[in-house]
């Protein structure tokens, strides 16, 4: 998966411009152009420079930033801890706005509060999250001063660690919860119905235990799967709410490094998203023998 | 347990919205200045960016030997004094005494010579004075404050476009010697400016604190140091939308990344201040001279007729373009006035009358055809830029107006610049920024630089005459006499045709002091902004 990605995004990348041409600008004369180009090895042949790089690569070498001339290894290091920070707290808004919800509307069906949450779900699935940030931002920071705007402070674990996470984790998580809680809902109604439900409420269990114990365990196989399915648009929604909120995250990196043609520095953090990807999938692929006991990995 | 819960719930969504600091990285009254940054520079080392925003932080860290007052008067900065030999070939600079490194050690020849040894190998802006085009051939030190700088051929600009440029700027010779080139301006950063490199969290923040010691600020700046502000944070905010609402919000204390569209929300606020003064950006249209219909001088006449460069101002630029007549502004050095007089003014009737002289007719569909070609064109500009792609449709209808079928086709800057260089388009409208004629004109029109950046296609032995005349003259009348041939020849041949410079735009929160003395300078010298600025 790896080498199909990095050999994709590496041949889409060579057919867009010169990036030593595109860094310095019409300004600067060609031989000077050319000796960039001869130091970074950009004048040679297209496949060589892949296998260079896929050699370097798996000895944990990214390569050298065309543009900063920093290593991209520790570039990566430095941006990748936000990232997964914010994608990470965004999934448990997700989860936490989306279960709950989920729940509640397949237990009170056709109520009132079944209706609100189908028009929640329409509201928070429709809202790009550009404008939701946006949107955020005018009214928790402009506006009502409660919030920070951007930025990034150094720990989660603080009060001001919690003020300036929350716009863009709540701007990240909300809209997949939309998603999220209609897929419960349906997962919960047919569990509901099967018959060791029924067993159990005729045990003469609560209902929040028949609820949360028989039913939702159960009606969680499919709401793991999803997550598996949506963590790309996660790491993929996180580059766009890092540009709004100015997040130090490897998506602004990411976007940076294409718009200057910065091969080594995006072929490098594509690789880490893929890694991180696959990583999370294969949690996804554990959860589910944990979740339900009948699935066993031999 | 329940009864509990709720209380502590409201509690703790309280303390979380409670009204306070709306920044992790926020404007303190005091010792702090905030400054938005709307890109992050990829590495602020001075010799291996000719990046803006690099630029831009490292003018504040390191220092050239000379710089520019609000004339563009060469004035010392690290150099007490100067002599040019007769021939321009040998150039002889004392270095001020007692300027120390911000570690301390004392400033001597030894570290310019290590400085400009390193400029010349690796800085893609030393081409003017590289050995290999009759540059710096030996540079010697007779004592610790004296430095002579040899070159192969006469380089009469070599202070104005290499020694009075910060990207030039000072760094001690074991700072060199000891650190690897790519930590350099990244992990660390060694000058003699107002200010020192602190700390740089990627993707958020880059930290300077005041330099103590500094006291030789240049004449024109009426603090000489040390700055007022104690420490000075450059906040990177990508976003124009978000920087707007941190400016508004106060968060930020000044910025000089705001856009047109910022600029008009801006501009409302009671609280924040906002200034423009003049760039030397030039936004131009080129017409590709590979092109068979514009190798008529009177087509190619015809166009520049039919722009209104006002509406793309007003239209493309929100008002903060002016147009422009020449491929040089006023902001640029060797900008010759005169020029104005060859300028085409909008004129439709007489762009009519000029395409009717050569021969093209307008068809049934309105458009010009002649024998049976109709006149359809490509043009290409950037897509990532409003600005641009704005000035591309403008620029579409007009030519419409006179019988030109326009197809505009937009991509990034990169894909564009490639485009251009190969030749694969008819009419482009690209971009360029520099502070002085010389070089500048010669990239952009000498035929030496087809294609790499002249993207005419077109070479002129009379303007690559008097290019090079401008290049090699020793004397400064004979030097702008020339400038003004090549402005003219450039003007008159119709195949560039100069748009819209725009404005630079600043906006400060109104405690933030020392602006007056800001406007007085009108491009905004980097250390006016470190020494001037103070809290109301």
């Amino acid at each position: 998966m790896a080498i199909g990605v990095t050999l994709l995004v590496f041949s889409l990348l060579h057919l867009t411009g010169d990036p030593i041409r595109l860094l310095y600008g019409p300004n600067v004369p060609e031989e000077i152009v050319q000796q960039r180009r001869d130091e970074l090895g950009l004048n040679r042949p297209v496949p060589v420079q892949y296998v260079l790089w896929v050699g370097r690569a798996v000895r944990g070498d990214l390569g050298e930033s065309i543009t900063a001339g920093g290593r991209v290894t520790a570039m990566i290091a430095a941006r990748v801890g936000p990232t997964v920070e914010l994608a990470g707290l965004a999934l448990v808004v997700t989860l936490a706005v989306s279960l709950p919800a989920g729940v509640i509307s397949a237990t009170r069906r056709n109520t009132w509060l079944d209706s609100l949450s189908r028009v929640a779900a329409l509201f928070w699935v429709s809202m790009p999250i550009f404008w939701l940030g946006l949107l955020f931002i005018l009214a928790f920071g402009v506006w009502l001063h409660v919030l920070p705007i951007s930025g990034r402070a150094e720990t989660f674990w603080s009060l001001e660690g919690l003020r300036s996470h929350t716009l863009p984790v709540l701007t990240l998580g909300l809209p997949p919860a939309a998603l999220f809680t209609r897929l419960t809902r349906s997962s919960m109604l047919e569990v509901i119905g099967e018959e060791y439900v029924r067993t159990a409420r005729s045990k003469g269990l609560a209902e929040p235990a028949v609820i949360i114990r028989h039913a939702l365990r159960n009606a969680l196989i499919p709401v793991l799967t999803l997550i598996g399915l949506r963590l790309p648009w996660l790491f993929g929604g996180a580059v766009i709410t890092e540009t709004v909120f100015a997040w130090p995250g490897m998506g602004r990196l990411l976007v940076d490094a294409v718009l200057k043609r910065d091969y080594p520095v995006v072929q490098g953090i594509v690789l880490v998203m893929a890694a991180l990807v696959v990583a999370s999938s294969l949690l996804i692929d554990l959860l589910y023998s944990y979740v339900d006991p009948r699935i066993r990995y031999d | 347990m329940r009864r509990w819960l709720t209380p502590l719930v409201l509690i703790g969504l309280a303390a979380l919205v409670l009204p306070g600091s709306t920044s992790p990285v926020s404007a303190q009254a005091g010792p702090t200045l905030v400054q938005g940054l709307g890109e992050e520079p990829e590495n602020i080392d001075p010799q291996r960016t000719n990046r803006f925003h690099s630029l831009v932080v490292l003018s504040y860290i390191v220092e050239p030997l000379f710089t520019l007052d609000k004339d563009y008067k060469v004035v010392p900065l690290l150099a007490q004094s100067h002599t040019w030999s007769a021939d321009k070939k040998t150039l002889r600079v004392v270095l001020k005494d007692g300027i120390t490194f911000h570690n301390g050690a004392r400033l001597t020849s030894a570290d310019v010579k290590a400085t400009f040894e390193r400029y010349i190998t690796v800085s893609p802006l030393s081409s003017y004075v590289r050995p290999r085009n009759g540059g710096i051939v030996g540079m010697d030190t007779p004592d610790p404050r004296t430095i002579v700088f040899r070159f192969a051929q006469a380089k009469p600009l070599a202070m104005i476009s290499d020694l009075s440029d910060a990207h030039a700027g000072i760094l001690p010779a074991s700072f060199i010697a000891a650190t690897a080139s790519s930590d350099i301006g990244i992990r660390a950063l060694i000058g003699t400016g107002p200010y020192m490199f602190k700390e740089w969290v990627p993707g958020d923040r880059i930290v300077l604190e005041r330099n103590e010691r500094y006291r030789h600020g240049p004449a024109f700046s009426p603090n000489k140091g040390p700055a007022h502000f104690q420490r000075m944070i450059f906040r990177i905010i990508p976003e124009d939308a978000t920087m707007t609402a941190e400016v508004t919000s106060g968060n930020v204390d000044i910025t000089f990344d705001v856009t047109p569209s910022g600029l008009q929300q801006l501009r409302g606020n009671p609280n924040v201040t906002v200034m423009q003064a003049p760039t030397y950006s030039v936004q131009y249209l080129v017409m590709n001279m590979e092109r068979w219909m514009f190798q008529n001088a009177k087509v190619r006449q015809a166009i520049a007729h039919s722009i209104d460069k006002e509406a793309i101002a007003r239209a493309a630029w929100l008002g903060v373009g002016r147009p422009v007549e020449g491929l040089i502004n006023q902001a640029t050095i060797g900008f010759w006035p005169g020029v104005r007089q060859y300028s085409y003014a909008y004129d439709v009737a007489r762009a009519k009358t000029l395409f009717a002289e050569a021969g093209w007719r307008p068809g049934p569909d309105g458009i010009l055809r002649k024998d049976n070609d109709r006149f359809e064109v490509t043009l290409i500009t950037f897509s990532n830029i409003d600005q641009w792609r704005r000035a591309g449709v403008i620029v579409q209808s007009q030519l419409k107006q006179v019988g030109i079928d326009v197809k505009v086709e937009t991509a990034e800057v990169g894909a564009i610049y490639a485009r251009a260089q190969a030749g694969t388009f008819d009419i482009g409208i690209f971009r360029n920024t520099w502070w002085l004629a010389q070089p500048y004109l010669t990239f952009l029109t000498h035929s030496v630089n087809i294609p790499s950046s002249n993207y005419s296609r077109w070479p002129n032995p009379e303007l690559d005459k008097s290019l090079d005349a401008a290049s090699n003259a020793l004397d400064d009348g004979d030097r702008e006499r020339a400038l003004q041939r090549v402005q003219r020849i450039i003007v008159e041949s119709a195949v560039w045709v100069p748009l819209v410079s725009n404005t630079s735009l600043l906006a400060a929160k109104k405690s933030v002091g020392g602006l007056e003395i800001l406007a007085q300078h009108p491009w905004w010298p980097v250390h006016l902004r470190a020494l001037a600025l103070t809290r109301k």
